[in-house]
């Protein structure tokens, strides 16, 4: 009896501790901490002519500078159990990029700093990009190679890709999917295409155990869905609940989703922009419940080269709500990428959504609109808080208005209306 | 719906949204199985009370092993896998965390039938579960994550009994063991 006693105390403990474990394993710019109090963003300052990473906490509204880089891109997110700070950046060499450094830094913990260097990247300017992927303990990274690195024993498992080849890769819940452009043989009696000149993509899983590539479909230029559409975003944006991925297409002067599965096409769904040259951001992100499609939306203003940045608010019909965050100016060539500086993160509990102008190029936002952005979703308003990012104060005063891209450069000049809303009808 | 969101929120990352007739579920789908499908293991186990003999208890263990490969995921799986495995495990948890509070406070007079029809339940559930998730509509939904809440307060209720009871038959087997010595 005893004996008996003493397994099913056993047993008991067990499923206790059974129960504890499962509790535990169940729980991008900007990065939210897990528990959605504080937020990491990117920022430029260009007086001090340097990047950096900015730490926000909501609670008390404190914007403090954590990270700076004289050289670099940083791209900050928290890992998975909030302890530690992620820090990737793009090391840059004669104007190409040339290799990708992570830092990992304690947050609340005594978690040992670490600094991870991986190969120079030479064949291509694909860099990898944040969110990285981060399951069990383990991130990955992706660019001409996939990278594991292992965050309590700092090991680094990397597998190289074939040459002039690279990969994307995206988190979704505890997998890692992959987009790997590349291009066709040519057929016969066709010029071979150059190597900038991708013409498919295919999509899969990567295996975190050995870092191979499980493809699901490729989508190729002459493909059906392609023909229908004039470009497509080949980001994918996953939805919530079902295993279907969608991805922006234009077709003229519309957007539309195009929807996938693992087995490839499945269908359109227009959106309905309200005006002309509307250009939605790729990185969108689903709200929790799958019903909203959040996204960076640039509004052309009357004026040549101005922009109302805005937050577009997309529901299941295609119908979209705009929330107006600051006026940018396309003074640059950043315009034509702005997917990479211009991105939505919803809070974990969903209920908030941040978006940040802190790392656009100096000519690019006024001074006092150079900030992260925190939507209030609950809020039928929509209020927004903005924080300034922590920048060197710019002698003579803040810029408070942009100017459009060909007027020539003007000291600050006062403009009560910086951040005009993108009308609606 | 919003205050249960909340509540799972704590206990739940909804990595992998769960879906039923439109409506999301405030916990994921892994999730699903072990909340949901702890009210019909509760209600078999309560029903049928099977011994803790040799089989069943490896057979309940068997049910919490089996979640290694998929938890960790050693095995790739999509969203049916991870309701079963949930379910499973919810139908371990519950018998392995009643067997020590129900031996202190209600003796057991299970019969070999009585497994039977209790495994025979069991597997019952899963099918049935499966089957509210991919063909419910919003009703289902909520009745869903009602019945979620409902296994998050017995999961509550379990542990404290637990806690309160294991301590307690340890120290009865150490003074037995002192008073032997």
């Amino acid at each position: 009896m005893e004996r008996r006693n003493g397994l099913h105390v056993f047993l008991g403990l067990i499923a206790l501790v059974g129960l504890a474990m499962f509790i535990l394993a169940c729980t991008g710019w900007p990065g939210w901490s897990p528990d959605g109090s504080k937020i990491v963003f990117p920022y430029a300052d260009a007086v001090a002519k340097r990047n950096g990473v900015a730490h926000y906490d909501l609670a008390t509204g404190k914007v403090t500078s954590v990270f700076q880089l004289v050289d670099g891109i940083p791209f900050p997110q928290f890992s998975a159990d909030g302890k530690r700070l992620l820090i990737g950046w793009i090391a840059m060499e004669n104007n190409r990029v040339n290799r990708f450094e992570m830092l990992t830094l304690p947050y609340g913990s005594d978690k040992p700093m670490r600094h991870f260097v991986l190969p120079t990247i030479t064949e291509t300017n694909e860099v990898p990009q944040n969110p990285y992927p981060e399951v069990n303990g383990n991130v990955f990274v992706a660019s001409t190679y996939v990278a594991r690195i292992t965050l309590e024993s700092g090991e680094v498992l990397r597998k190289d890709l074939e040459p002039q080849q690279y990969i994307y890769i995206f988190p979704r819940g505890d997998q890692v999917i992959y987009a790997r452009m590349y291009t066709l043989p040519a057929k016969e009696g066709e010029e071979a295409k150059s190597g900038d000149d991708k013409d498919a993509c295919e999509f899969g899983e990567v295996d975190q155990q050995t870092l191979d590539r499980k493809p699901w479909f490729t989508i190729k230029s002459d493909d059906m869905v392609v023909r229908n559409v004039d470009e497509l975003s080949w980001v994918p944006v996953f939805h919530p609940g079902t295993e279907e991925f969608a991805m922006l297409a234009r077709k003229g002067d519309s957007e539309t989703l195009a929807f996938f599965s693992r087995n490839g096409f499945e269908r359109f769904v227009p959106l309905t922009l309200q005006g002309p040259e509307w250009q939605l951001g790729l990185f969108m992100q689903w709200s929790l419940d799958g019903k909203t499609l959040y996204a960076p939306l640039l509004a052309k203003t009357q004026t040549d080269g101005l922009y109302d940045y805005a937050v577009a608010e997309i529901n299941d019909r295609g119908e979209m709500h705009t929330i107006p965050i600051a006026r940018v100016s396309k003074r640059g060539d950043w315009a034509d990428s702005f997917s990479y500086y211009l991105r939505v993160s919803l809070s974990p509990d969903g209920k908030k959504l941040a978006t940040s102008t802190a790392y656009l190029p100096e000519e690019a936002v006024a001074d006092v609109d150079r900030a992260l952005f925190v939507v209030d979703l609950t809020d039928p308003a929509h209020k927004t808080t903005k924080v300034l990012a922590p920048v060197t104060p710019r002698p003579g005063g803040p810029t408070t208005s942009v100017n459009p891209p060909e007027t020539p450069r003007q000291p600050p000049v006062e403009d009560p209306q910086s951040t005009p809303a993108p009308k609606e009808p | 719906m919003d205050l249960l969101r909340e509540i799972f929120g704590v206990v739940c990352g909804r990595g992998h949204l769960c879906l039923v007739g439109g409506v999301a579920l405030p916990f994921c789908q892994r999730c699903a199985g072990l909340y949901a499908g702890c009210v019909w293991a509760a209600i078999c186990w309560l029903a049928f009370r099977p011994r803790p003999g040799r089989r069943v208890l490896w057979i309940h263990t068997g049910f919490l092993l089996i979640m290694a490969p998929f938890g960790y995921h050693w095995v790739q799986h999509g969203e049916a896998i991870r309701i079963l495995t949930g379910y499973l495990f919810a139908v371990g948890l519950v018998y392995l965390l009643a067997l020590n509070p129900a031996e202190q406070y209600r003796r057991r007079e299970g019969r070999t039938r009585n497994e039977f029809l209790y495994f025979s339940a069991v597997s019952a559930g899963a099918p049935l579960l499966l089957a509210a998730i991919y063909w419910g509509g919003e009703r289902t939904a909520v009745a869903l994550s009602i019945a979620g809440a409902a296994g998050l307060l017995l999961y509550f209720v379990l542990v404290i009994a637990n806690l309160i009871v294991l301590p307690r038959i340890a120290w009865q087997a150490l003074r037995s063991r002192l008073k032997h010595a």
